[in-house]
């Protein structure tokens, strides 16, 4: 099936079965290796991408139906020659993140949620359990996850269902 | 892994949707939110040959009073109720359950009544459903019919749903001003399948219950009603002898299902103080002091 996308502000133009999973379509179709596949049943979270700003599972979506959405992908997050997206910068200043498997699924859910309303402890630790993690023991995830909630209350960053990025 | 090959249609009005669940009718399965379906065909768990993808029917996403009822459209999805969405117990209630609904992502995309259609037996809206005795618009070609929600539910994943049917809205009843209501839920992790879960809806008035409703979920194969504990509230004082009385009467009601990671008789004992705890917020909620 001829499917046209609208990923990182760019247009893709692809020819796959109608039922290959947004993720596998990313990886493989538009060379937008970042969005992970780790278990295919909407779990682990390392596959989270952006539909029109707010955060779904890539692996749970069909090609075809995601003609219509603004995607975003980790790729899309920040400009390459520009500053990294808070939630980036957060998570290099705490570290968190070690054999990086899940780490732009991280970013997309926290770059996707966290708006600028502020969010207490325990609405942070809900959200971040949305992912797993098998390396960093989740300390340094939450942590960095703070530090972006509350610079993002601050100034709220650029609303990712806009095209900004292009790659 | 991926999902067995399959014809994937999407089309644009309802009439279409139900006349091509009519002509493949069990080869079929509709897409909504695809958060249950999709990780079943990526199982090959469900295979089907055809997929109705219901995303483009805009008239399934409304969410309206009606006529005393709360009317969610085939696509409102479990975000939406994330606050409530009226000004009703029944918004509060929904509210309170949508946080035990898996994840955010799953949330963003899963839909309130592809959760009843699928009839997972741990899934929070099938015990609210049950609890309120919502009413299911049940669509195919061959005309429309309302099934509440008690007689929906079989056994898990098995519905009253014919293979050429879609469920088009549940409607759930204003539970009134002054209704306490309340949802409780525990699974071993953040997001997971709960191991058990309790809902209850109390009215009072000049400080005895009135009218109870409560009901369990994730113990047996659907969400079940508890009337042995509705007759003991009604017309009661709440008080602890009370709940301890609905904590008896529950764990007498409760049957697990066996299951290697969730031992019986913790289920059962499980089951008893969630149903007393909802039925305790419950009548809490609903403004009861007691000492």
């Amino acid at each position: 099936m001829e499917l046209t996308f609208t990923i990182n502000g760019c247009r893709y133009d692809v020819d796959v079965p109608a039922g290959k999973s947004l993720a596998d379509v990313l990886r493989e179709d538009c060379d937008l290796t970042g969005t992970h596949v780790g278990c295919e049943q909407g779990v682990c979270g390392s596959c989270t991408v952006l539909w029109d700003g707010e955060p779904v599972r890539a692996c749970l979506l069909f090609a075809a139906q995601c003609t219509d959405a603004r995607i975003t992908t980790i790729e899309g997050l920040a400009d390459p020659a520009g500053p990294l997206h808070p939630v980036q910068e957060a998570f290099r200043r705490r570290e968190a993140f070690q054999c990086g498997f899940c780490t732009p699924g991280f970013l997309m859910l926290l770059a996707g949620s966290l708006r600028g309303d502020s969010i207490d402890e325990t609405e942070l630790r809900s959200l971040v359990s949305s992912n797993l993690c098998r390396c960093t023991g989740y300390l340094p995830i939450l942590a960095a996850a703070r530090e972006a909630a509350a610079e993002l209350a601050e100034t709220p960053g650029r609303d990712l269902a806009d095209d900004r990025q292009t790659i | 892994m991926s999902p067995q090959s399959f014809e994937y249609v999407a089309p644009t009005g309802t009439a279409d949707a139900l006349a091509t669940l009519a002509e493949h009718r069990d080869a079929a399965k509709v897409l909504a939110g695809g958060q249950s379906l999709v990780p079943m065909m990526n199982l090959r768990l469900a295979r089907p040959d055809v997929i109705v993808d219901i995303n483009r029917l805009a008239d399934l996403s409304h969410l309206s009073v009606l006529g005393g009822e709360l009317r969610i459209g085939a696509l409102v999805r479990h975000r939406d109720l994330e606050r409530p969405v009226v000004a009703d117990p029944v918004g509060t209630l929904l509210a309170q359950a949508a946080h035990h609904v898996a994840h955010l992502p799953v949330r963003v995309r899963g839909t309130f009544v592809g959760s009843l259609a699928h009839a997972d037996p741990a899934a929070e809206w099938c015990l609210v459903a049950v609890t309120v005795g919502a009413r299911l618009m049940l669509n195919a070609t061959t005309g429309e019919r309302i099934v509440d929600a008690d007689d929906f539910f079989d056994y898990p994943f098995v519905t009253a749903l014919r293979a050429d049917e879609l469920v088009t809205e549940a409607r759930l009843p204003l539970l009134g001003p002054g209704t306490g209501v309340a949802f409780r839920e525990l699974a071993a992790t953040a997001g997971g399948f709960a191991q058990a879960a309790a809902c209850a809806a109390v009215r009072i008035e000049a400080g005895r219950i009135v009218a109870a409703r409560v009901a369990v979920g994730a113990v047996m194969g659907r969400p079940t009603g508890l009337p042995e504990v509705e007759e003991v509230l009604a017309g009661a004082e709440p008080s602890e002898t009370v709940f301890a009385e609905v904590r008896r009467r529950a764990r007498a009601a409760a049957h697990p299902v066996d299951d290697p990671r969730v031992p019986a008789d913790y289920r059962r004992a499980l089951a008893a103080e969630l149903v007393a705890a909802a039925v305790r917020d419950a009548a809490r909620d609903a403004g009861a002091r007691w000492s």
